[in-house]
Protein backbone atom coordinates (compact mmCIF):
# COMPACT_ATOMS: atom_id res chain seq x y z
CA UNK A 1 0.00 0.00 0.00
CA UNK A 2 2.81 1.90 0.84
CA UNK A 3 4.40 1.79 -2.40
CA UNK A 4 1.67 2.64 -4.26
CA UNK A 5 1.07 5.60 -2.27
CA UNK A 6 4.51 6.80 -3.16
CA UNK A 7 4.46 6.21 -6.77
CA UNK A 8 1.95 9.16 -7.83
CA UNK A 9 2.53 12.73 -7.04
CA UNK A 10 -1.17 13.46 -7.43
CA UNK A 11 -4.46 11.37 -7.59
CA UNK A 12 -7.72 12.60 -8.47
CA UNK A 13 -10.59 10.67 -6.97
CA UNK A 14 -14.12 11.51 -8.55
CA UNK A 15 -13.17 15.00 -9.12
CA UNK A 16 -15.49 18.11 -9.87
CA UNK A 17 -14.01 21.37 -10.45
CA UNK A 18 -15.60 24.98 -10.56
CA UNK A 19 -15.94 27.63 -8.08
CA UNK A 20 -19.46 27.81 -7.06
CA UNK A 21 -20.58 24.37 -5.95
CA UNK A 22 -24.22 24.97 -7.65
CA UNK A 23 -22.23 25.93 -11.10
CA UNK A 24 -19.09 23.21 -11.63
CA UNK A 25 -17.44 22.93 -15.25
CA UNK A 26 -18.94 19.69 -15.96
CA UNK A 27 -21.59 17.54 -15.18
CA UNK A 28 -19.40 14.31 -14.73
CA UNK A 29 -16.58 13.82 -11.98
CA UNK A 30 -13.27 11.80 -12.93
CA UNK A 31 -10.42 10.72 -11.51
CA UNK A 32 -6.21 10.47 -13.06
CA UNK A 33 -3.08 9.56 -11.41
CA UNK A 34 0.07 11.39 -12.55
CA UNK A 35 3.46 9.46 -11.63
CA UNK A 36 6.35 11.10 -9.67
CA UNK A 37 9.52 11.50 -11.74
CA UNK A 38 7.81 12.74 -14.96
CA UNK A 39 7.78 16.33 -16.16
CA UNK A 40 3.67 16.57 -16.39
CA UNK A 41 1.61 19.02 -18.90
CA UNK A 42 -1.74 20.13 -18.28
CA UNK A 43 -3.19 21.22 -21.63
CA UNK A 44 -6.85 21.53 -22.89
CA UNK A 45 -8.09 24.56 -24.78
CA UNK A 46 -9.50 28.13 -22.72
CA UNK A 47 -12.26 26.72 -19.87
CA UNK A 48 -11.38 23.44 -20.27
CA UNK A 49 -10.49 23.87 -16.23
CA UNK A 50 -6.25 23.94 -15.84
CA UNK A 51 -6.62 26.78 -14.19
CA UNK A 52 -8.81 25.48 -11.74
CA UNK A 53 -7.27 22.43 -10.79
CA UNK A 54 -3.61 24.15 -10.25
CA UNK A 55 -5.74 26.62 -8.23
CA UNK A 56 -7.77 23.54 -6.14
CA UNK A 57 -4.17 22.47 -5.80
CA UNK A 58 -3.05 25.29 -3.55
CA UNK A 59 -6.18 25.36 -1.57
CA UNK A 60 -8.50 27.97 -3.39
CA UNK A 61 -12.28 26.84 -2.88
CA UNK A 62 -12.11 25.07 -6.51
CA UNK A 63 -12.81 21.52 -5.81
CA UNK A 64 -16.64 20.94 -5.72
CA UNK A 65 -16.35 17.11 -5.00
CA UNK A 66 -14.16 14.55 -4.35
CA UNK A 67 -10.81 14.06 -3.48
CA UNK A 68 -7.11 15.00 -4.26
CA UNK A 69 -4.20 13.16 -3.27
CA UNK A 70 -0.94 14.90 -3.17
CA UNK A 71 1.46 11.85 -2.18
CA UNK A 72 -1.11 9.98 -1.08
CA UNK A 73 -2.25 12.25 1.18
CA UNK A 74 -5.45 13.90 1.18
CA UNK A 75 -5.19 17.64 0.25
CA UNK A 76 -8.18 18.58 2.76
CA UNK A 77 -5.58 17.22 5.14
CA UNK A 78 -2.82 19.44 4.50
CA UNK A 79 -2.69 22.71 6.99
CA UNK A 80 -1.17 26.22 4.99
CA UNK A 81 2.08 25.26 6.46
CA UNK A 82 2.55 21.73 5.13
CA UNK A 83 0.95 22.73 2.06
CA UNK A 84 4.15 25.10 1.66
CA UNK A 85 6.42 22.56 2.14
CA UNK A 86 5.11 20.09 -0.33
CA UNK A 87 4.34 23.01 -3.07
CA UNK A 88 5.28 25.96 -4.71
CA UNK A 89 4.35 27.53 -7.70
CA UNK A 90 5.16 30.07 -10.54
CA UNK A 91 1.85 32.34 -11.32
CA UNK A 92 1.13 33.19 -14.71
CA UNK A 93 0.70 36.61 -13.56
CA UNK A 94 3.22 38.31 -11.49
CA UNK A 95 2.42 40.39 -8.82
CA UNK A 96 4.78 42.62 -6.66
CA UNK A 97 5.57 45.92 -5.12
CA UNK A 98 6.88 47.98 -7.45
CA UNK A 99 9.89 49.04 -5.49
CA UNK A 100 11.01 45.31 -4.68
CA UNK A 101 14.49 44.43 -5.38
CA UNK A 102 15.15 40.58 -6.06
CA UNK A 103 16.87 40.00 -3.01
CA UNK A 104 14.19 40.49 -0.94
CA UNK A 105 11.52 38.97 -3.12
CA UNK A 106 13.93 35.19 -3.43
CA UNK A 107 14.05 35.41 0.84
CA UNK A 108 10.34 35.60 0.91
CA UNK A 109 10.28 31.75 -0.11
CA UNK A 110 11.41 30.93 3.51
CA UNK A 111 8.65 32.74 5.06
CA UNK A 112 6.52 29.60 5.63
CA UNK A 113 9.09 27.31 7.17
CA UNK A 114 10.95 30.57 9.37
CA UNK A 115 7.35 32.00 10.71
CA UNK A 116 7.29 35.53 11.59
CA UNK A 117 8.98 35.56 14.86
CA UNK A 118 12.53 34.67 13.75
CA UNK A 119 14.48 36.64 10.78
CA UNK A 120 14.54 35.25 7.26
CA UNK A 121 17.72 33.70 6.56
CA UNK A 122 20.06 36.11 3.90
CA UNK A 123 19.80 35.28 -0.28
CA UNK A 124 23.59 36.95 0.06
CA UNK A 125 24.77 33.83 2.25
CA UNK A 126 27.40 31.55 0.74
CA UNK A 127 25.21 28.94 1.42
CA UNK A 128 22.84 30.40 -1.50
CA UNK A 129 25.64 31.13 -4.15
CA UNK A 130 26.15 28.14 -6.29
CA UNK A 131 21.81 28.11 -6.93
CA UNK A 132 22.19 31.62 -8.13
CA UNK A 133 24.70 31.22 -9.79
CA UNK A 134 23.41 27.64 -11.64
CA UNK A 135 20.37 29.80 -12.36
CA UNK A 136 22.28 33.05 -13.00
CA UNK A 137 20.74 35.13 -10.78
CA UNK A 138 24.20 36.70 -9.25
CA UNK A 139 24.17 40.06 -11.44
CA UNK A 140 19.83 40.16 -10.49
CA UNK A 141 20.00 40.15 -6.98
CA UNK A 142 20.36 43.77 -5.77
CA UNK A 143 17.66 44.60 -9.21
CA UNK A 144 14.33 45.58 -8.77
CA UNK A 145 12.03 43.46 -9.62
CA UNK A 146 10.03 45.85 -12.03
CA UNK A 147 12.84 46.71 -14.23
CA UNK A 148 14.12 43.48 -15.44
CA UNK A 149 12.83 41.54 -18.51
CA UNK A 150 10.05 39.10 -18.55
CA UNK A 151 12.29 36.33 -19.01
CA UNK A 152 14.79 37.69 -16.13
CA UNK A 153 11.45 38.06 -14.24
CA UNK A 154 10.40 34.48 -15.12
CA UNK A 155 13.60 33.08 -13.72
CA UNK A 156 13.49 35.02 -10.62
CA UNK A 157 9.98 33.77 -10.09
CA UNK A 158 10.83 30.18 -10.46
CA UNK A 159 13.68 30.77 -8.35
CA UNK A 160 11.83 31.72 -5.15
CA UNK A 161 9.68 28.68 -6.01
CA UNK A 162 12.55 26.07 -5.88
CA UNK A 163 14.16 28.30 -2.64
CA UNK A 164 10.79 27.32 -0.80
CA UNK A 165 11.83 23.46 -1.26
CA UNK A 166 8.56 21.98 -2.49
CA UNK A 167 8.30 18.56 -3.44
CA UNK A 168 6.15 19.87 -6.63
CA UNK A 169 6.47 22.68 -8.66
CA UNK A 170 3.39 24.39 -10.15
CA UNK A 171 3.68 26.13 -13.37
CA UNK A 172 1.33 28.41 -15.06
CA UNK A 173 1.51 28.85 -18.48
CA UNK A 174 5.55 29.18 -17.90
CA UNK A 175 6.69 30.19 -21.09
CA UNK A 176 3.32 32.46 -22.15
CA UNK A 177 5.21 35.78 -22.80
CA UNK A 178 8.69 34.20 -23.38
CA UNK A 179 10.69 34.86 -26.49
CA UNK A 180 12.26 31.57 -27.20
CA UNK A 181 15.77 32.21 -26.25
CA UNK A 182 14.27 33.62 -22.54
CA UNK A 183 12.00 30.24 -22.67
CA UNK A 184 14.90 28.02 -23.24
CA UNK A 185 17.12 30.03 -20.53
CA UNK A 186 13.58 29.20 -18.14
CA UNK A 187 13.59 25.09 -19.33
CA UNK A 188 17.47 24.92 -18.73
CA UNK A 189 17.53 26.42 -15.36
CA UNK A 190 14.52 24.03 -13.93
CA UNK A 191 16.48 20.95 -15.85
CA UNK A 192 20.00 22.04 -14.04
CA UNK A 193 18.48 22.40 -10.83
CA UNK A 194 16.39 18.95 -11.25
CA UNK A 195 18.97 17.14 -12.28
CA UNK A 196 20.63 18.01 -8.46
CA UNK A 197 17.10 17.68 -6.65
CA UNK A 198 14.88 15.58 -7.61
CA UNK A 199 11.15 17.66 -8.22
CA UNK A 200 7.67 16.58 -9.85
CA UNK A 201 6.61 19.80 -12.10
CA UNK A 202 2.98 19.94 -13.42
CA UNK A 203 2.61 22.78 -15.74
CA UNK A 204 -0.38 24.30 -18.09
CA UNK A 205 0.20 25.37 -21.16
CA UNK A 206 -1.17 26.00 -24.55
CA UNK A 207 2.40 25.31 -26.43
CA UNK A 208 2.05 21.77 -27.71
CA UNK A 209 5.46 21.82 -29.46
CA UNK A 210 6.57 23.17 -25.84
CA UNK A 211 5.12 19.84 -24.69
CA UNK A 212 6.40 17.47 -27.01
CA UNK A 213 9.81 18.54 -26.07
CA UNK A 214 9.49 18.81 -22.29
CA UNK A 215 7.27 16.65 -20.83
CA UNK A 216 7.10 12.87 -20.76
CA UNK A 217 3.51 13.02 -19.08
CA UNK A 218 0.48 14.66 -20.62
CA UNK A 219 -2.60 15.43 -18.63
CA UNK A 220 -5.66 16.56 -20.56
CA UNK A 221 -8.90 18.59 -19.85
CA UNK A 222 -11.64 19.52 -22.10
CA UNK A 223 -14.44 21.37 -20.52
CA UNK A 224 -14.04 20.28 -17.00
CA UNK A 225 -13.47 17.00 -17.68
CA UNK A 226 -10.55 14.38 -18.52
CA UNK A 227 -9.48 13.96 -21.96
CA UNK A 228 -6.25 12.04 -21.15
CA UNK A 229 -4.11 11.33 -18.93
CA UNK A 230 -0.52 9.03 -20.02
CA UNK A 231 2.61 9.49 -21.49
CA UNK A 232 3.51 12.01 -23.83
CA UNK A 233 4.48 10.16 -27.03
CA UNK A 234 1.20 8.36 -26.95
CA UNK A 235 -0.38 11.42 -26.94
CA UNK A 236 1.37 12.51 -30.22
CA UNK A 237 1.39 9.29 -31.89
CA UNK A 238 -2.26 8.74 -31.43
CA UNK A 239 -3.12 12.55 -32.67
CA UNK A 240 -5.02 13.42 -29.42
CA UNK A 241 -3.76 16.74 -29.94
CA UNK A 242 -5.74 17.21 -32.66
CA UNK A 243 -9.27 15.93 -31.52
CA UNK A 244 -8.60 17.98 -28.41
CA UNK A 245 -8.16 21.15 -30.05
CA UNK A 246 -10.36 19.95 -32.66
CA UNK B 1 25.33 53.92 1.33
CA UNK B 2 22.73 50.58 1.99
CA UNK B 3 18.70 51.37 2.38
CA UNK B 4 19.11 50.26 6.13
CA UNK B 5 21.62 52.72 6.75
CA UNK B 6 19.90 55.66 5.06
CA UNK B 7 17.35 55.23 6.96
CA UNK B 8 18.83 54.72 9.97
CA UNK B 9 20.32 58.00 10.05
CA UNK B 10 17.05 59.48 8.69
CA UNK B 11 15.43 57.92 11.50
CA UNK B 12 18.17 59.49 14.11
CA UNK B 13 17.90 63.26 12.82
CA UNK B 14 14.05 62.75 12.82
CA UNK B 15 14.16 61.09 16.11
CA UNK B 16 16.15 64.60 16.83
CA UNK B 17 14.21 67.28 15.60
CA UNK B 18 10.85 65.20 17.30
CA UNK B 19 12.12 65.64 20.58
CA UNK B 20 13.11 69.52 20.03
CA UNK B 21 9.50 70.15 19.02
CA UNK B 22 8.41 70.86 22.56
CA UNK B 23 10.81 73.83 22.73
CA UNK B 24 9.29 75.45 20.41
CA UNK B 25 6.20 77.15 20.52
CA UNK B 26 4.64 80.55 21.83
CA UNK B 27 6.48 80.43 25.08
CA UNK B 28 10.28 80.47 24.79
CA UNK B 29 11.40 77.62 27.37
CA UNK B 30 14.95 76.98 28.73
CA UNK B 31 16.48 73.67 28.07
CA UNK B 32 17.10 72.86 31.80
CA UNK B 33 13.13 73.43 32.61
CA UNK B 34 13.11 69.75 31.60
CA UNK B 35 14.41 68.92 35.23
CA UNK B 36 15.27 71.56 36.70
CA UNK B 37 12.61 72.86 39.81
CA UNK B 38 14.04 76.14 40.73
CA UNK B 39 11.37 79.03 40.80
CA UNK B 40 12.67 81.08 37.94
CA UNK B 41 11.87 78.11 35.77
CA UNK B 42 8.71 77.02 37.65
CA UNK B 43 6.42 78.31 35.26
CA UNK B 44 8.55 76.88 32.03
CA UNK B 45 8.53 73.48 34.01
CA UNK B 46 4.97 73.44 34.06
CA UNK B 47 4.15 74.51 30.46
CA UNK B 48 7.38 71.51 29.14
CA UNK B 49 5.31 68.91 31.59
CA UNK B 50 1.75 69.58 31.52
CA UNK B 51 1.44 70.66 28.38
CA UNK B 52 4.05 70.41 25.62
CA UNK B 53 5.58 66.79 26.81
CA UNK B 54 2.16 65.28 26.74
CA UNK B 55 1.33 66.48 23.39
CA UNK B 56 4.49 65.21 21.49
CA UNK B 57 3.75 61.89 23.09
CA UNK B 58 0.46 61.93 22.23
CA UNK B 59 1.34 62.99 18.25
CA UNK B 60 3.92 60.77 17.98
CA UNK B 61 1.57 57.68 18.96
CA UNK B 62 -0.95 59.26 16.60
CA UNK B 63 0.89 60.39 13.96
CA UNK B 64 3.41 57.22 13.92
CA UNK B 65 -0.54 54.93 14.14
CA UNK B 66 -2.04 56.25 11.00
CA UNK B 67 1.01 56.18 8.93
CA UNK B 68 1.85 52.35 9.63
CA UNK B 69 -2.13 51.83 9.41
CA UNK B 70 -1.75 53.82 5.60
CA UNK B 71 1.08 51.68 4.54
CA UNK B 72 -0.70 48.44 5.56
CA UNK B 73 -4.18 49.49 4.08
CA UNK B 74 -2.26 50.12 0.69
CA UNK B 75 -0.51 46.50 1.13
CA UNK B 76 -3.75 45.09 2.41
CA UNK B 77 -5.84 46.07 -0.67
CA UNK B 78 -3.34 46.09 -3.05
CA UNK B 79 -4.09 49.70 -3.98
CA UNK B 80 -1.97 52.53 -3.55
CA UNK B 81 -4.62 54.68 -3.38
CA UNK B 82 -5.59 53.21 -0.18
CA UNK B 83 -5.74 55.02 3.66
CA UNK B 84 -6.91 54.94 7.02
CA UNK B 85 -10.11 56.52 6.03
CA UNK B 86 -11.18 54.82 3.22
CA UNK B 87 -12.95 51.59 4.98
CA UNK B 88 -15.43 54.12 6.35
CA UNK B 89 -14.27 53.19 10.22
CA UNK B 90 -13.06 56.41 11.06
CA UNK B 91 -16.55 57.86 10.07
CA UNK B 92 -18.19 55.42 12.01
CA UNK B 93 -16.71 56.21 15.46
CA UNK B 94 -16.91 59.80 14.85
CA UNK B 95 -20.46 59.35 13.77
CA UNK B 96 -21.03 57.33 17.05
CA UNK B 97 -19.33 59.85 19.40
CA UNK B 98 -21.26 62.49 17.78
CA UNK B 99 -25.03 60.75 18.04
CA UNK B 100 -23.53 60.37 21.76
CA UNK B 101 -22.74 63.90 22.38
CA UNK B 102 -25.86 65.40 20.55
CA UNK B 103 -28.92 62.93 21.61
CA UNK B 104 -27.75 61.75 24.97
CA UNK B 105 -25.64 65.03 26.25
CA UNK B 106 -22.58 63.08 26.85
CA UNK B 107 -19.04 65.39 26.47
CA UNK B 108 -17.09 63.38 23.58
CA UNK B 109 -13.94 61.81 25.80
CA UNK B 110 -16.79 60.52 28.12
CA UNK B 111 -16.51 56.59 28.60
CA UNK B 112 -20.08 56.51 27.35
CA UNK B 113 -19.52 58.38 24.28
CA UNK B 114 -16.47 56.72 23.33
CA UNK B 115 -17.93 53.24 24.19
CA UNK B 116 -20.73 54.44 21.20
CA UNK B 117 -18.22 55.11 18.80
CA UNK B 118 -16.70 51.58 19.62
CA UNK B 119 -19.74 50.11 18.88
CA UNK B 120 -20.47 51.61 15.29
CA UNK B 121 -16.96 50.68 14.50
CA UNK B 122 -17.40 47.04 15.50
CA UNK B 123 -20.75 47.03 13.65
CA UNK B 124 -18.39 48.60 10.62
CA UNK B 125 -15.62 46.04 10.64
CA UNK B 126 -17.92 43.17 11.49
CA UNK B 127 -19.69 43.77 8.12
CA UNK B 128 -16.15 44.58 6.61
CA UNK B 129 -14.90 41.15 7.57
CA UNK B 130 -18.18 39.24 6.67
CA UNK B 131 -18.05 40.85 3.34
CA UNK B 132 -14.20 39.78 2.80
CA UNK B 133 -15.00 35.89 4.29
CA UNK B 134 -17.92 35.55 2.46
CA UNK B 135 -16.75 33.62 -0.20
CA UNK B 136 -12.99 33.40 -1.00
CA UNK B 137 -11.17 36.31 -1.61
CA UNK B 138 -11.19 36.08 -5.08
CA UNK B 139 -12.07 40.00 -5.42
CA UNK B 140 -9.97 42.05 -3.18
CA UNK B 141 -11.55 45.75 -5.40
CA UNK B 142 -15.21 44.14 -3.60
CA UNK B 143 -14.01 44.86 0.12
CA UNK B 144 -12.65 48.32 -0.65
CA UNK B 145 -15.68 49.34 -2.29
CA UNK B 146 -17.75 48.21 0.17
CA UNK B 147 -16.27 50.11 2.59
CA UNK B 148 -15.97 53.22 0.44
CA UNK B 149 -19.79 52.49 0.54
CA UNK B 150 -19.92 52.82 4.00
CA UNK B 151 -17.82 55.50 4.50
CA UNK B 152 -20.13 57.43 2.22
CA UNK B 153 -23.17 56.19 3.89
CA UNK B 154 -21.77 56.90 7.63
CA UNK B 155 -20.33 60.58 6.54
CA UNK B 156 -23.28 61.64 4.97
CA UNK B 157 -25.11 61.20 8.34
CA UNK B 158 -22.46 62.78 10.17
CA UNK B 159 -22.88 65.73 8.06
CA UNK B 160 -26.26 65.68 8.32
CA UNK B 161 -26.20 65.63 12.17
CA UNK B 162 -23.20 68.28 12.28
CA UNK B 163 -24.89 71.08 10.20
CA UNK B 164 -28.57 69.96 12.08
CA UNK B 165 -26.60 70.49 15.22
CA UNK B 166 -24.65 73.85 14.18
CA UNK B 167 -28.14 75.25 13.55
CA UNK B 168 -29.18 74.38 17.20
CA UNK B 169 -25.95 74.24 19.57
CA UNK B 170 -23.86 76.36 16.17
CA UNK B 171 -19.86 75.48 16.53
CA UNK B 172 -17.77 72.14 17.23
CA UNK B 173 -17.77 71.03 13.94
CA UNK B 174 -14.59 71.36 12.37
CA UNK B 175 -12.89 69.03 15.23
CA UNK B 176 -14.87 66.48 13.43
CA UNK B 177 -14.53 67.12 9.76
CA UNK B 178 -10.92 68.50 9.75
CA UNK B 179 -9.30 67.11 12.62
CA UNK B 180 -7.88 67.73 16.35
CA UNK B 181 -4.90 67.24 18.49
CA UNK B 182 -6.65 67.45 21.78
CA UNK B 183 -5.00 68.83 24.92
CA UNK B 184 -3.97 65.38 27.03
CA UNK B 185 -2.51 65.31 30.57
CA UNK B 186 1.12 63.44 31.18
CA UNK B 187 -0.24 60.57 32.49
CA UNK B 188 -3.77 59.98 29.84
CA UNK B 189 -1.09 60.40 26.86
CA UNK B 190 1.52 57.64 28.22
CA UNK B 191 -1.31 55.90 28.85
CA UNK B 192 -2.25 56.21 24.68
CA UNK B 193 1.06 55.52 24.04
CA UNK B 194 1.34 52.09 25.93
CA UNK B 195 -2.70 51.60 24.26
CA UNK B 196 -0.89 52.24 20.90
CA UNK B 197 2.64 51.19 20.75
CA UNK B 198 1.60 47.24 21.26
CA UNK B 199 -1.19 47.40 18.28
CA UNK B 200 1.89 49.00 16.39
CA UNK B 201 3.99 46.37 17.40
CA UNK B 202 1.64 43.42 16.54
CA UNK B 203 1.06 44.84 13.01
CA UNK B 204 5.01 44.95 12.47
CA UNK B 205 5.28 41.15 13.58
CA UNK B 206 2.72 40.86 10.88
CA UNK B 207 4.59 42.76 8.69
CA UNK B 208 6.02 39.60 7.31
CA UNK B 209 2.89 37.96 6.24
CA UNK B 210 2.36 41.53 4.65
CA UNK B 211 5.22 40.70 2.30
CA UNK B 212 3.51 37.62 1.23
CA UNK B 213 0.12 38.65 0.72
CA UNK B 214 1.94 41.93 -1.68
CA UNK B 215 2.82 39.11 -4.01
CA UNK B 216 -0.84 37.99 -5.06
CA UNK B 217 -2.70 35.24 -3.05
CA UNK B 218 -2.01 32.42 -5.76
CA UNK B 219 1.52 32.91 -4.10
CA UNK B 220 0.40 33.74 -0.68
CA UNK B 221 -1.28 30.44 -0.39
CA UNK B 222 1.93 28.52 -1.08
CA UNK B 223 3.70 30.39 1.29
CA UNK B 224 2.15 28.72 4.46
CA UNK B 225 -0.82 30.56 5.87
CA UNK B 226 -4.03 31.31 4.86
CA UNK B 227 -4.56 35.03 2.82
CA UNK B 228 -8.25 35.29 3.74
CA UNK B 229 -7.68 34.49 7.41
CA UNK B 230 -4.74 36.94 7.55
CA UNK B 231 -6.26 39.48 5.93
CA UNK B 232 -9.32 39.15 8.95
CA UNK B 233 -6.94 39.42 11.49
CA UNK B 234 -5.50 42.25 10.19
CA UNK B 235 -8.92 43.74 9.82
CA UNK B 236 -9.48 43.34 12.83
CA UNK B 237 -6.48 44.92 14.47
CA UNK B 238 -5.94 47.48 12.46
CA UNK B 239 -9.80 48.78 12.92
CA UNK B 240 -9.57 48.56 16.91
CA UNK B 241 -6.93 50.77 16.13
CA UNK B 242 -7.99 53.08 14.17
CA UNK B 243 -10.62 53.58 16.25
CA UNK B 244 -8.62 54.44 19.06
CA UNK B 245 -7.04 57.29 17.48
CA UNK B 246 -10.16 58.85 15.53
CA UNK B 247 -12.40 58.79 18.77
CA UNK B 248 -10.00 61.19 19.99
CA UNK B 249 -8.45 63.44 17.25
CA UNK B 250 -11.46 62.82 14.44
CA UNK B 251 -10.07 62.68 10.51
CA UNK B 252 -6.61 63.79 10.45
CA UNK B 253 -6.11 63.57 6.72
CA UNK B 254 -3.49 62.50 3.91
CA UNK B 255 -0.90 61.73 6.29
CA UNK B 256 -1.64 58.03 6.11
CA UNK B 257 -2.09 58.06 2.68
CA UNK B 258 1.32 60.35 1.77
CA UNK B 259 4.02 59.27 4.85
CA UNK B 260 4.13 55.57 3.09
CA UNK B 261 4.29 56.62 -0.17
CA UNK B 262 7.46 59.03 0.58
CA UNK B 263 9.19 56.87 2.27
CA UNK B 264 8.50 54.23 -0.60
CA UNK B 265 10.10 57.12 -2.96
CA UNK B 266 12.86 57.92 -0.68
CA UNK B 267 13.98 54.80 0.70
CA UNK B 268 12.91 51.73 -1.18
CA UNK B 269 12.87 50.05 1.60
CA UNK B 270 12.95 46.12 0.77
CA UNK B 271 10.36 44.74 3.51
CA UNK B 272 7.23 45.79 5.05
CA UNK B 273 8.76 45.83 8.13
CA UNK B 274 11.10 48.56 7.47
CA UNK B 275 8.56 50.18 5.53
CA UNK B 276 6.22 50.47 9.22
CA UNK B 277 9.35 51.51 11.08
CA UNK B 278 10.29 54.43 8.83
CA UNK B 279 6.38 55.32 8.54
CA UNK B 280 6.29 55.06 12.04
CA UNK B 281 8.87 57.85 12.46
CA UNK B 282 8.18 60.27 9.45
CA UNK B 283 4.44 60.16 10.66
CA UNK B 284 5.32 61.05 13.98
CA UNK B 285 7.42 63.75 12.78
CA UNK B 286 5.16 65.17 10.41
CA UNK B 287 2.59 65.26 12.37
CA UNK B 288 4.49 67.06 14.95
CA UNK B 289 5.62 69.71 12.45
CA UNK B 290 2.22 70.39 11.60
CA UNK B 291 0.79 70.35 14.68
CA UNK B 292 3.44 73.17 15.90
CA UNK B 293 3.09 75.12 12.68
CA UNK B 294 -1.06 74.82 13.66
CA UNK B 295 -0.25 76.56 16.64
CA UNK B 296 2.50 78.95 15.30
CA UNK B 297 1.06 80.12 12.55
CA UNK B 298 -1.54 82.24 13.89
CA UNK B 299 -1.00 82.48 17.62
CA UNK B 300 -3.35 82.40 19.66
CA UNK B 301 -5.30 80.88 16.89
CA UNK B 302 -5.16 77.05 16.42
CA UNK B 303 -5.78 75.57 13.31
CA UNK B 304 -7.60 72.11 12.57
CA UNK B 305 -4.48 69.88 12.27
CA UNK B 306 -5.87 67.82 9.27
CA UNK B 307 -5.96 71.35 7.25
CA UNK B 308 -2.37 71.91 8.32
CA UNK B 309 -1.27 67.83 7.23
CA UNK B 310 -3.24 68.10 3.91
CA UNK B 311 -1.80 71.95 2.71
CA UNK B 312 1.80 70.15 3.78
CA UNK B 313 1.20 66.69 2.72
CA UNK B 314 0.33 67.61 -0.61
CA UNK B 315 2.83 69.90 -2.38
CA UNK B 316 5.41 66.99 -0.36
CA UNK B 317 3.45 64.46 -2.33
CA UNK B 318 3.45 66.14 -5.53
CA UNK B 319 6.64 66.89 -5.59
CA UNK B 320 8.05 63.27 -5.12
CA UNK B 321 5.98 61.99 -8.02
CA UNK B 322 7.15 65.05 -10.16
CA UNK B 323 10.75 64.16 -9.53
CA UNK B 324 10.87 60.21 -10.18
Amino acid sequence: MEKIKSTFFLEANNILLGYQKDNPISETTFSFQLPQGAVTALVGPNGSGKSTLLKALIGENSLIEGQLFCYGIDLKNFSPRELSNVISIVPQEHTFPSELKVKNFLELAFLSRTGIFKPLPSISSDKFRPFLEDLNLLPLISRVLHQLSSGERQRVFLARALLQGPQLILLDEPINHLDPKAASNFWQSLISFRAIQPIDILMSTHDLGFVKDSSDWVLALDQGRLFFSGPTDLFFRDKMNEKLFS
Amino acid sequence: MTTKSKLFLCGLFGTVILFGLPWLGGEAISFSALWSHSPTLAIDHRILWSLRIPRLLFVVAVGGSLAMLGASYQILFNNTLAEPYILGISSAVTLGIVVAETFLHLPNTSLGALSIGLFFSFFVTFLLILSHSWRTGRELERIVLFGMGLNFVFSSALFLLLSYRSQTTGGGSLRWLFGNIPWLSLNESVLFLLLTLPLCAGLWIMGRYLDGLSLGDTVARTLGFSPTKVRCFLLFVTSLHLTLITSLTGSIGFLGLVVPHCIRLLFRPGSTRLLFVASFIGGALFLGIADSLSRALLPPLEFPIGIITTLLGGPIFLYLLWKK
